[in-house]
């Protein structure tokens, strides 16, 4: 996961693409995983918000 | 944390649950007091809430007195590991276990540790073997996994994310099971993956805040972490800096200047990115388990809006 994150962070038109579902990455097991880089990489990034049940 | 839902944890009773097994165990005054000493140091029961949620979603009529037993026992079991962790990573010096003889800190702590199974066994419950059997099978698991991180022997992301499985992913999958078995009798496979996930959740907000503790007093960033892992690949230069910072002793704020340019480096060299992704991929996958549990759509959205929509 620290390629396609690192990747993603250099390259934010490709995670334009993918939350846009006009590119798919490789290397990404399940949808749980995609869905998680998503929205890793596009909600509350400057402050690591709680999230869940640790809220 | 608190339950979302309609269910109303009393966080008083919790304690006072606590408290009543230590006096039950214990009548030397002086030991009794300092084991009361640490359990008002508490200040929120998350594992109680754990278990106090799902065994009101598998069973909607439990024996309140007989589950805040169980809450009792569960939350004694957490106090007891996080004592352990505490002297043994030698960290956190505000808690009142690290302010004592260190001998006897360690005899509390197992002691804690064995009221906590010792409670288990006064349960009347009728599956209280079941839950024993739980405890020590999510006790030994969190014990390997807090010895893999005492070793220093994480060196990969998947080993880490193992590791925080066990250590802390076993804690939240006992409190969750522990609940479901009390209330049913059963064991559900989901209900072990996502209380797991749960625990990575919340392992890793832990970690990120750790990046913040005062340098000096703690070697918790030396530590093998999803953080350091991202570190030492060196994808840019900025990691070089952080990790040069990591080596040098020097506090946070005395290096970089401040908490703001601290945090400023960490988002540059995409650790706060790669940690908010591993989170969210432990939030999806507790989800997706969640959804497959055999129950109707208000219990799942209970569990949902409890665990993933907070």
């Amino acid at each position: 996961m620290q390629e396609i994150v690192n990747f993603l962070i250099e390259n934010p038109d490709v995670l334009e693409k993918v939350v846009n579902g006009q590119a798919s990455l490789i290397g990404v097991k399940d949808s749980d995983e995609l869905l998680g880089i998503i929205t890793g990489l596009t909600d509350g990034l400057k402050l690591l918000p709680p999230a869940g049940f640790w809220k | 944390m608190a339950l979302k839902s309609e269910l109303l944890l009393n966080k008083v009773q919790v304690a006072m649950f606590m408290k009543d097994a230590v006096e039950r165990s214990v009548d030397w005054l002086y030991l009794r007091n300092l084991l009361h000493r640490f359990i008002e140091s508490k200040q929120t029961f998350p594992f109680a809430e754990l278990c106090y949620l799902h065994a009101n979603v598998f069973n909607s009529e439990n024996d309140e007195e007989e589950l805040y037993k169980l809450m009792a026992a569960v939350e004694l079991l957490v106090l007891a590991f996080d004592m352990f962790d505490d002297l043994e990573d030698l960290d956190n010096f505000t808690e009142p276990w690290m302010d004592i003889d260190r001998g006897e800190a360690i005899n509390s702590s197992s002691f804690l540790y064995t009221l906590s199974l010792s409670h288990i066994h006064s349960l009347s419950s009728p599956y209280r073997s079941e839950i024993l059997g739980l405890f020590l099978e999510y006790a030994l698991q969190a014990m390997k996994g807090q010895h893999i991180d005492l070793a220093n022997a994480v060196k990969t992301e998947k080993e880490c994310l193992q590791m925080m499985r066990w250590k802390s992913g076993s804690l939240t999958a006992l409190a969750a099971e522990a609940g479901v078995m009390f209330a049913c009798g059963k064991r559900y496979e989901e209900v072990k993956e996502y209380g797991h996930q749960v625990g990575i959740v919340g392992q890793i907000e832990n970690d990120y805040k750790g990046l913040f503790t005062p340098h000096k007093q703690d070697r918790k960033f030396l530590k093998p972490s999803l953080a350091l892992l991202y570190l030492q690949r060196k994808f840019n230069q900025t990691s070089v800096d952080i990790l040069q910072y990591v080596h040098s002793g020097k506090d946070f704020d005395e290096y970089f200047g401040s908490i703001v340019a601290f945090k400023e480096k960490l988002l540059e060299a995409g650790v706060t990115q790669y940690l908010n992704v591993m989170k969210h991929i432990a939030l999806k996958k507790a989800e997706t388990y969640i959804k497959k549990l055999p129950l109707p759509a208000e219990k799942l959205d209970e569990l949902l809006t409890n665990l993933i929509k907070k």
